[in-house]
């Protein structure tokens, strides 16, 4: 009965043409708290940055054009943490994962495996966080971590949203909400991390970056 | 149970029947948000969802500020009580999952925050006339505690807690949660997340929130991971600044026994030492 019942209910839930995102401009996203941008994992401190200016960044609009959602990590071991001997991150095993606002996981994704043309894969593969030694903190290391929105959404760029589908239709999210997961073998036990995203400019990367 | 559970199924049929969802302007009588409370109640995430997440899409209906309040309020306890299902999974994927489902909650709770502010005073809960607007949103602050503090915000969720009137002392806090209408699944979460913030702030008052948090979790197996039961009953053990004893025989505490073996005085009566 109670099967009958839900099934009767879902009818009813069926996404409308307004839902599906005919004949609307675009929703604004809900106010959402964002989490703090930084964690600390033992000797082992990350941040996470969203770059505004990505597609001058990345040579054009991930988020829009292909539906990546460029994450730049830094991962470094703090000061007056000398017992942290030599600590590893390889992002393959990271069990990296990028959850929007309402908790929808975002998979990481190698730009080997991405529909893009040859020259943007090689510059997402030169500015991709790099697996190795942790360095000290202090030590200027940054690199991105793509993710993968999943079928049917779309991100804006400029609104710093992305619309996502939903029961009965999308919802529309604000990426400053979103919150990265991942896991660092930290003392002989994988230990789970989790922070929010910074909202940044090119600034300290262009800085690094100068001769 | 077998009475809510035909309670539930009627309740549904009367929602299907007034074509899934008519909420009215007070927020009173809709029956989706009917739907979702019963369900709630019964562990019944799968129906809480389909009732009203559809009704809180791009571009539905707008809900008046009231049920929106409540269909987050009851949104995000689901939302919660699905994360604590996934407890015993340890491969990474589940736990991922878990993460999402706890963002998910916080989500929730965050645009049933939001609705608040526009809230009568006088709305009370659906499905739950002694439930007041004012108890069920202290269970929200205190449940975005509890979900900050599990997704490892501890000086966020200290800070959050610090907003909170009347998290003085254990005995005030098992009031605010009895009368906070929160699932009584996730009273162990709200205890250990101001167990954890009362023993990195003060631990010398730390005892009664520790205690509170096992007694919590004791009814439901799996509120608490069985990592977090003995990171508890380890701190009472070997990390508080006191020993613990029983006042009647001076046995050191083995919170795993929940009081003395010797003459079962019940843990809370324990003294530091």
């Amino acid at each position: 009965v109670l099967l009958g019942v839900l099934l009767a209910s879902s009818a009813c839930s069926s996404p409308s043409l307004s839902a599906l995102g005919l004949g609307r401009s675009p929703q604004p996203a809900a106010a959402v708290d964002s989490y703090p941008p930084w964690a600390v994992c033992g000797p082992v401190r990350v941040e996470a940055r969203y770059y505004l200016d990505q597609a001058d960044v990345m040579g054009g609009d991930l988020l829009e054009d292909y539906g990546i959602v460029p994450i730049a990590l830094r991962l470094g071991i703090v000061p007056l943490a000398p017992e942290a001997g030599r600590l590893a991150a390889v992002p393959e095993e990271m069990s990296l994962v990028l959850h929007l606002a309402d908790g929808t996981a975002l998979p990481r994704v190698s730009p080997l495996e991405l529909g893009v043309r040859r020259r943007r894969k090689d510059r997402l593969l030169s500015e991709a966080l790099q697996g190795g030694l942790l360095p000290a903190w202090e030590t200027p290391r940054e690199g991105f971590v793509y993710f993968l929105l999943p079928p049917g959404a779309r991100g804006s760029s400029s609104a710093l949203s992305v619309e996502v589908p939903a029961p009965g239709g999308t919802r529309t999210l604000d990426l400053r909400g979103s919150l990265v997961s991942l896991e660092l073998a930290v003392g002989g036990t994988r230990r789970a991390v989790r922070l929010g995203l910074q909202l940044d400019r090119h600034g300290p990367r262009a800085a690094k970056d100068e001769p | 149970v077998r009475a809510e559970y035909f309670l539930l199924i009627g309740a549904l049929a009367a929602w299907t029947l007034a074509g899934c969802s008519s909420p009215s302007a007070s927020g009173k009588g809709s029956p989706a948000l009917d739907v979702a409370a019963a369900a709630l109640d019964l562990g019944e995430i799968e129906t809480v969802e389909r009732a009203l997440e559809p009704q809180l899409a791009d571009g539905a209906p707008q809900w008046s500020a009231e049920e929106r309040f409540w269909s987050c309020w009851l949104l995000a306890q689901a939302k919660a009580l699905a994360a604590l299902d996934r407890a015993g999974d340890w491969d990474a994927e589940s736990r991922a999952e878990r993460t999402s489902l706890e963002v998910n909650a916080a989500y929730f709770a965050g645009l049933a925050a939001n609705a608040a502010l526009r809230v009568d005073a006088g709305s009370h809960a659906p499905g739950s006339p002694d439930l007041s607007f004012e108890d069920a949103a202290l269970g929200l602050e205190l449940l975005r505690v509890a979900l900050l503090e599990r997704l490892g915000f501890s000086e966020r969720a200290q800070w959050r807690a610090a907003q909170i009137p009347g998290l003085a002392s254990a005995s005030e806090i098992a009031a605010d949660i009895a009368r906070s209408g929160l699932h009584e699944r996730l009273h162990a979460r709200v205890w250990w997340a101001l167990f954890q913030e009362r023993s990195r702030r003060a631990p010398a008052e730390a005892f009664p929130f520790a205690v509170g948090a096992l007694r919590a979790t004791d009814p439901w197996p799996g509120a608490l991971d069985q990592e977090e039961v003995r990171g508890i009953e380890s701190w009472i053990k070997d990390g508080a600044p006191f020993t613990f004893r029983c006042p009647e025989c001076s046995q050191p505490a083995i919170p795993e026994l929940r009081g003395c073996p010797n003459d079962q005085t019940p843990l809370e009566r324990f003294e530091p030492h």
